[in-house]
């Protein structure tokens, strides 16, 4: 069974109409790593908020089963806890709540869905040296606000360190190379790549072949106009790295 | 109109026989005159323009003459351990309160122990529940802190206002003072066992030159209650004076203070929240007057509203044609938590002099929708995203009290509040 499989999904933006995926197919098995390349405001990041329950759309036609269950009857956090990742291209900035509770709510609200003991502060300190050790991110980032005052990179990073604490089955990682210096792209993508695993799935979301030097995809995505115009190895990035996306514009136009 | 005056000084007799000195008798009939030149705030009265007298005047409450003290308090009060003096109805409870063991250079005592100071700060004319308080208090408690004294300890006064079977109204008084380069921490919690009970508080607060003081206040008074209170306060020369009030009880609350920044580099602080739901008005009103130059104010005021609740905030600066080198800053936000609530977020400078830096802000939102999706993404459910938002938003108040003990104490109090109101 794949883990996850979108069938024809078109969504259209609920405030003025304007359709922004126009029929999406894709299929992902347990364990595949899945790259999305494509023009801005080809509809990729509507595509990973779709996924997970954003509102603000409206979906017109199409499925998503997640692990055999129908993903756009859940409401995000139900997403989440099923197991759902999303790492925002644009994290959100939360003043007032510090990066620690922050996790320690996420976790927590993750094992209670899944009838588990909540973590203790003593067990999360511990879960969370070693997470943050691993991404070179200092215990200093915990105690800030989320994501507030963050340079782009550390807040890239804040996402990968949330994905890596969560563990999930799917993550969507959207354009989680942008802003990256090259020693933080490459411990991210380490970070990305310790957590790959046969069970574990993942859709990357980028503009730069390079990454995917470093997080080699089972398969490449062309998305432009909303829709899946054409899928490869990943030595369709390198094509597209030289030639661009003029091809699938003048398709799509 | 005159019918409701009447009604409202029944209390002054019974008050009298109970606490009485020439300097005290003269206070009273001050305030009754003041009362009455003054009296009852109408709609068209500018200092009480979002918030109507009206309930609280056809509450048509009996002053409290005389209650038993209950078995127990009622556990909402601030939980700190520290010397505590109860009032009850307005007069002090021996039995409740705890004053055995009061640290060196605190003293803590009833006003016919000695009123020295009693009714200096607090103004009557113009200021009807004020003066109410000064014609028909029972008793006041009066704290001093000795000179160059540090006391770590807090002291906490809680005021209850008894079961009200019939509408009453009591009239707790305090009065503190810090002397010459003491420091203090003094909390307040004004609590009740329910019915239709109406405190009207006034506090006195006279914080000397080189002095620091905590003044922490929680209102958590029955839901059916209500509470109106006035601080008046002054601080001197290179004094810190820090007020923190949380209102979260009450049908109907006005929580005023005039402040009065008497003293060269001193610091003020004006930190407050309300919270409200159900169909609570919870009214915060300041005045801030900056009679000598080179101070600094810091005001915030935060409120959370739900339900039907009403909010206000009010809060005037003066800065005096000679407060030259003022450093003066307000905010005051409010979030709405349903279409049904609201705000009344009045800031007002009155600057005349020329060398200031004064900034204030008032911004009434709601919770943002992209933290709020950006939370369920993590795998808390919308009504936990929701708390967790409240909480930081409210806890920013809180997390600036000075004194730990104090600081630890609000917070439980605000977080059981929650739990109530988002469970
Ligand atoms: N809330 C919205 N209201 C109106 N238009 C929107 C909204 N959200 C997205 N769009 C539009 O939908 C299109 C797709 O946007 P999307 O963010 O999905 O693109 P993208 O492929 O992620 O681009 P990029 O590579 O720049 O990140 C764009 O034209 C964008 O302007
Ligand atoms: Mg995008």
């Amino acid at each position: 069974m794949p883990l996850i499989e979108i069938k024809n999904l078109h969504a259209r933006i609920e405030d003025d109409g304007k359709e922004i995926l126009k029929g999406i197919d894709l299929t992902i098995e347990p364990g595949e790593v899945h790259a999305i390349m494509g023009p801005n405001g080809s509809g990729k990041s509507t595509l990973s908020y779709v996924l997970s329950g954003r509102d603000g759309y409206e979906i017109t036609e199409g499925s998503v089963m997640f692990d055999g269950v129908d993903l756009l009857e859940m409401e995000p956090d139900e997403r989440s806890r099923a197991g759902l990742f999303l790492a925002f291209q644009y994290p959100v900035e939360i003043p007032g709540v510090t990066n620690s509770t922050f996790l320690r709510e996420a976790v927590n609200a993750r094992r209670k869905g899944q009838g588990e003991k909540e973590v203790d502060a003593l067990q999360f300190v511990k879960m969370m040296r070693e997470k943050t050790k691993k991404l070179g991110m200092s215990d200093e980032m915990l105690k800030r606000a989320v994501n507030f005052g963050f340079s782009g990179g550390e807040k890239k990073r804040n996402e990968i360190l949330q994905m890596a604490v969560l563990e999930p089955k799917f993550a969507i990682l959207d354009e989680t190379d942008s802003g990256l210096d090259i020693d933080a792209l490459k411990i991210v993508s380490d970070g990305v790549n310790s957590l790959r695993d046969p069970s574990r799935s993942m859709l990357v979301i980028t503009h730069y072949q390079r990454l995917l030097n470093y997080i080699v995809p089972d398969k490449v995505h062309v998305m432009a106009d909303g829709k899946i115009q054409r899928t490869g190895g990943k030595e369709l990035a390198e094509e597209l790295e030289a030639s661009g996306y003029a091809d699938y514009q003048e398709d799509a136009a | 109109m005159s019918d409701a005056l009447d009604h409202f000084l029944m209390g002054v007799g019974g008050a009298k026989a109970q606490l009485s000195s020439p300097h005290i008798d003269a206070l009273r009939d001050r305030a009754v005159a003041a009362f009455k030149a003054t009296g009852l705030p109408t709609a068209r009265t500018e200092a009480w323009k979002f918030t109507s007298a009206a309930p609280l005047i056809k509450a048509n409450a009996a002053p409290v003459v005389t209650s038993a003290d209950p078995e127990t308090l009622p556990a909402n009060a601030l939980a700190v351990d520290c010397p505590t003096v109860v009032l009850v109805d307005g007069a002090i409870s021996e039995t409740l309160s705890t004053l055995d063991n009061l640290p060196k250079g605190l003293t803590v005592r009833s006003a016919s122990a000695g009123d020295a100071g009693l009714g200096d700060l607090l103004p009557l004319e113009g200021f009807p529940f004020a003066a109410l308080n000064t014609a028909s208090f029972r008793d006041a408690v009066m704290i001093e802190v000795a000179a160059g004294q540090t006391v770590e300890t807090p002291v906490h006064i809680v005021s209850l206002s008894t079961h009200a079977k019939v509408p009453q109204i009591s009239h707790p008084r305090i009065c503190i003072k810090v002397g010459k380069g003491a420091i203090a921490a003094v909390a307040e919690s004004h609590i009740g066992e329910g019915g239709v009970s109406f405190a009207n508080v006034a506090v006195e607060v006279d914080v000397a030159d080189d002095a620091v003081l905590t003044h922490v206040k929680l209102q958590d008074e029955s839901r059916d209650g209500f509470h109106t209170a006035m601080t008046a306060s002054k601080v001197g020369e290179k004094a810190t004076y820090e007020n923190v009030v949380i209102q979260m009880g009450a049908s109907l609350a006005r929580n005023e203070i005039r402040h009065t920044i008497a003293g060269s580099h001193s610091e003020s602080r004006l930190l407050g929240a309300y919270l409200g739901d159900g169909d609570q008005h919870l009214d915060n009103t300041t005045f801030v007057d900056h009679a000598v130059a080179d101070t600094e104010l810091d005001e915030v005021y935060k409120g959370v509203l739900a339900g039907k609740a009403r909010g206000v905030f009010q809060g005037k600066i003066l800065v005096r044609p000679d407060s030259q080198r003022t450093d003066g800053n307000q905010m005051s936000r409010a979030l709405l938590l349903s279409d049904k609530a609201e705000a009344n977020l009045k800031p007002e400078l009155e600057i005349y002099a020329d060398d200031v830096k004064c900034s204030h802000g008032a911004t009434v939102g709601e919770l943002e929708e992209d933290q709020l999706f950006y939370l369920q993404a993590r795998g808390l459910s919308r009504p936990a995203a929701r708390a967790l938002l409240v909480d930081a938003f409210v806890m920013e108040i809180v997390d600036r009290i000075s004194s730990t003990s104090l600081r630890e104490a609000m917070a439980d109090a605000v977080r059981a509040h929650f739990a109530r109101m988002f469970k």
